[in-house]
């Protein structure tokens, strides 16, 4: 199969084009797919993990994969993550300093995740921080990474990548799983059939879980509330379910097609001036 | 009367990071049969950096599952844990006590909410 890839930006639209993907491929196996990006203008490199969890669904199937009608600057963008290293371009030796490498990680690696964000986070336009925050905010990356382990059963692992746009004063940081969906769990969790919007609107409610054997449901709170101060962005994407806090407004809305997974999205405005801390900062969370 | 046992996170996790739920089982497992066996046990997160939810729910707030409220409350004392993760161990705490005070809360409160919709 040919596939034509439209623009993904880290976006509804972007999620709808990766969906869309994901429900056009959904049948094919033991066949090949050709992902062309002949009619793709724009790519945001932190986007490679949500369309990670696609391919990696396809070629779950015993398809092969591969990427053509690359222009010049995509494939630099996404040959200098990494994502590219599994389709004929290696991945570069030195990431650079704006690059957060794509990785895939066994659900099982929280202890290399947080070897990433040690690695990777310095230097890329994070807004001031006491040393107290940034233990407290690098540990609400890790519980939503841990959801993934604890919630999705993601057999296929979690992706991550990001990108730091000195320019447009922003770093983009996502992470997706390729395991069962918010909407999905709850239903198969209480035996109900809640729509995907709806679902996903509960589960965001702090204390809300689908575990059945400990107590569960970690909030997103901490970053809900740097994101709300800090001025940027933060996303999630589950099934049919989009969900986007961006200037203090909410919004909710329901994809096109299943995206066969889940995708949190974080967009820090790094021109934020503001010091956060858990005290005696401009900033107390 | 007994001396408590002290427990080390980082000998049981193997490095300074009580990141892993699967680690948490592990404390558990070796908290659980003490607590039964009426010993005190202090849990020492020394030379932990870093502490998830996932972990404590599994580590401490699962005992609420198996034993009294009061008796884990009583025999079980965290040490040297980070003040900055305190807040993240007593929302562990509470929501543990929450569920398993009643565990079909959640199935209530959703059926509720699927029921306002109809």
């Amino acid at each position: 199969m040919i596939y034509k890839l439209t623009n993904v930006g880290s976006n509804s639209d972007g999620f709808n084009a990766l969906a869309t993907l994901a429900a056009t491929t959904n049948d094919i196996e033991y066949s090949s797919l050709e992902l062309s990006f002949a009619g793709v203008s724009w790519f945001d490199a932190n986007m490679v993990a949500p369309l990670g969890v696609v391919l990696a669904h396809v070629l779950d199937r015993y398809n092969t994969v591969s990427i053509v009608d690359l222009a010049w600057g995509q494939k630099s963008i996404l040959q200098r993550n990494g994502f590219l290293d599994g389709f004929g371009y290696p991945a570069p030796t030195n990431w650079g300093g704006t690059v957060l490498p794509y990785i895939r990680y066994k659900i099982t690696e929280a202890h290399r995740f947080y070897d990433y964000l040690d690695e990777y986070l310095p230097g890329k336009g994070m807004p001031e921080m006491t040393s107290d925050f940034s233990l407290r905010f690098q540990q609400s990356l890790g519980e939503i990474f841990i959801n993934s382990q604890v919630h999705s059963n993601s057999r296929l692992g979690v992706f991550v990548c990001g990108q730091f746009y000195p320019a447009k004063q922003r770093l983009d940081i996502s992470m997706a799983d390729a395991g069962i969906t918010i909407p999905g769990r709850i239903n198969r969790r209480f035996k109900i059939n809640m729509p995907p919007v709806k679902a996903l609107r509960w589960a965001l409610i702090e204390g809300h879980t689908t575990k059945q054997d400990s107590p569960g449901g970690v909030g997103l709170k901490l970053i809900h509330d740097f994101v709300t101060l800090n001025g940027g962005c933060f996303q999630i994407a589950s099934g049919r379910a989009f969900w986007e806090f961006h200037h203090g407004v909410e919004k909710f809305l329901e994809l096109g097609h299943d995206f066969p997974g889940t995708v949190v999205n974080l967009e820090v405005y790094t021109a934020d001036k503001k010091s956060y801390g858990a005290k005696k900062s401009s900033v107390e969370m | 009367m007994n001396e408590p046992i002290i427990i080390r996170v980082s000998d049981l996790v193997g490095g300074p990071r009580a990141v892993d739920a699967a680690d948490g089982e592990k404390i558990f497992e070796k908290i659980l049969p003490l607590l039964q066996d009426g010993r005190d046990v202090r849990l020492s997160f020394e030379g932990i950096s870093m502490v998830i939810t996932a972990f404590l729910n599994t580590a401490i707030g699962k005992l609420y599952g198996v034993l009294p409220e009061d008796q884990v409350d009583r025999m079980l004392k965290v040490k040297n844990l980070l003040p900055l993760f305190q807040p993240s161990l007593e929302k562990s705490v509470e929501w543990s006590k929450a569920y398993y005070r009643d565990p079909e809360r959640l199935q209530k409160a959703i059926m509720e909410e699927l029921d306002d919709e109809e």
